[in-house]
């Protein structure tokens, strides 16, 4: 009864969001929707676990509220002229289609080892709440208990709606992200083939794709950075949309640490582009204000030290002055990239002979981009752990949180180019 | 066209709903693990203090146990005055009375693939 309870209060929650966000783009519209509604029910709660307050008794009261709402303000009328581009629409859904039967053929109950032990595992903790705090405790910091709490507190919100740790849930919300990833690519592109090719190229990625199905927050994490960057490159369609990119990029750090280097660097950026328009300003940080409190409120009051912090600059110089260091770094980046990525020095050979031709638009979320991976690369050379080994074990998933936004935005630009000139084969 | 794409979609959505049942039924990897742990989760007091001590020297048993037996908290190789011993069948371990010793069972349960104790100190 509860988790029925909770799927309509969920589904009230997104048709309300869905009015509210003015989107031209449909299906994105819907992914923003559903990532809003996400985004809060995480986030409230992980204020219900800290309040102690009953989430059953919250989860009444929330339906009422919405029901009354919906009666009182929705407008059916309006949602029900909204027109789908049906081709496009059955298009998608065979992409969407192959995606899940791909995903069901590489997933596993409970997911890989970063799956089963960190995010699944502090589910299990959320879950429970008379003993959820416990997740901190220092026995268990190989768990890395200083994570943030989007991934597990949505797993642990249907757990304990269920009264059961099923299997199903996980899986589930694993899948979310990559339909999500799957949704933008295709609809953030005019022309339908030029939207079908990155699709394409995300579904044959078997190292992609292997890594989606692992239960991990990595595809969580590409999925806000995409979406954020895309509602950022639309902002010029409507102006609006800063608040709603505020709360997505800062969803980024509510979802993995790294997410907070995307949200600083996207953060100064908006500021620079932005910069004689301070109204836009002031939305954009309107809309970041919420989780930065929530993520302020989370470390000083439950996350335990962050196992990179501490050594993270002893031996600085040394480490600044070593060239092995270097070397190895480079090295690493360029196996995983040919190993893993070979679609990346494609592209980039693409956009160096198109160069001339591309509209350009999407500079600042690409020097978004570029800063989050040079921020990366310091961040290796100054590790505290054995380098090689961090590099072995974090690069390839540092990079798939990127690769996606790489694809949109490149494509963006292809697709400018079919649009201005007709004639143009890829 | 707008009928035809829901009932595309109602029937992708049951088919896939369906298809993640029986995907979610799979063996866990762990099962036989789980299958004797599981028990224990009526016993232990998840506010309580637990060593963990395993015959295979394994760390990922201890993982593992974490994970099955969660919200509570393992402390591996720890001195506690209640200790779940786990012994994994495939393992002979000569020092194994070094465990028992000074300690009384409360409550233990057994399959082919492990033997796991609850011990508190006499």
């Amino acid at each position: 009864m509860t988790l029925f309870l909770l799927l309509i209060s969920l589904a009230f929650s997104i048709l309300i969001v869905f009015q509210k966000v003015v989107l031209i783009n449909v299906p994105i519209r819907i992914v923003c929707s559903i990532s809003l509604t996400l985004l809060l029910y995480s986030v409230a709660f992980y204020l219900i676990l800290l309040a102690g307050l009953s989430f059953i008794v919250l989860l009444n009261f929330a339906v009422l509220f919405q029901l009354i709402y919906i009666y009182k303000f929705l407008d059916f009328k309006q949602l029900l002229l909204i027109k789908f581009q049906y081709f496009n629409s059955l298009v998608l859904l065979i992409i969407l289609s192959t995606a899940v039967l791909i995903y069901q053929k590489r997933v596993i109950p409970w997911g890989a080892w970063d799956g089963t032990f960190i995010w699944n595992l502090h589910a299990k903790f959320l879950a429970d709440q008379e003993h959820w705090q416990q997740l901190f405790s220092k026995q268990i910091s190989w768990s890395h208990p200083d994570y943030p709490l989007f991934v597990p507190s949505l797993i642990a919100i249907f757990w304990h709606s269920e009264g059961s740790f099923s299997t199903i849930i996980p899986m589930l919300i694993g899948l979310l992200p990559l339909l999500g990833i799957i949704v933008i690519l295709y609809s953030s592109l005019n022309n339908t083939l030029v939207g079908f090719i990155p699709c394409v190229i995300i579904l044959l990625d078997s190292v992609f794709m292997s890594q989606a199905s692992a239960q991990y927050a990595d595809t969580w994490l590409a999925f806000f950075i995409l979406l954020g960057t895309y509602l950022l490159v639309s902002i010029n369609q409507n102006k609006n949309l800063i608040l709603v990119a505020g709360i997505i990029v800062s969803g980024a750090f509510w979802v993995k640490n790294e997410g907070l280097f995307f949200f600083l660097i996207t953060t100064f950026l908006v500021f620079f582009q932005f910069k004689s328009d301070k109204k836009l300003i002031l939305k954009y940080f309107l809309g970041t204000i919420i989780l930065v409190i929530i993520l302020i409120l989370f470390k000083i009051k439950n996350s335990a030290e962050n196992d990179m912090l501490p050594g993270l600059f002893s031996t600085f110089g040394n480490k600044l002055l070593d060239s092995n260091r270097y070397i190895l770094i480079i090295n690493f980046f360029k196996i995983t990239i040919l190993k893993k990525f070979p679609i990346l020095p494609f592209l980039l050979l693409f956009s160096i002979f198109y160069y001339p031709k591309f509209k350009k638009l999407n500079i600042y979320p690409l020097i978004g981009i570029v800063f989050l991976i040079c921020t990366y690369f310091f961040i290796y050379l100054f590790t505290p752990k054995d380098l090689a080994w961090h590099l072995e074990t974090s690069l390839d998933r540092l990079l798939h949180q990127v690769y996606p936004t790489i694809l949109m935005l490149f494509f963006i630009e292809v697709d400018g180019i079919s649009q201005r000139q007709p004639d143009f084969k890829l | 066209m707008k009928y035809f794409l829901s009932l595309i979609l109602a029937l992708m959505l049951s088919f896939n709903f369906i298809y993640f049942k029986r995907i979610s039924e799979k063996k866990p990897r762990f099962e036989k693990l789980e299958q004797c742990l599981l028990p224990f989760k009526k016993i232990v007091n998840p506010k309580g203090h637990i060593a963990f001590n395993s015959n295979s020297n394994s760390t990922e048993n201890h993982y593992l146990t974490q994970f099955i037996l969660a919200p509570t908290v393992f402390d591996n190789d720890g001195d506690e005055d209640t200790i779940l011993y786990l012994k994994d069948l495939k393992f002979n371990n000569l020092n194994e009375t070094h465990y028992f010793k000074n300690k009384k069972i409360i409550f233990s349960f057994k399959n082919d693939g492990y033997h796991a104790f609850i011990l508190i100190k006499k």
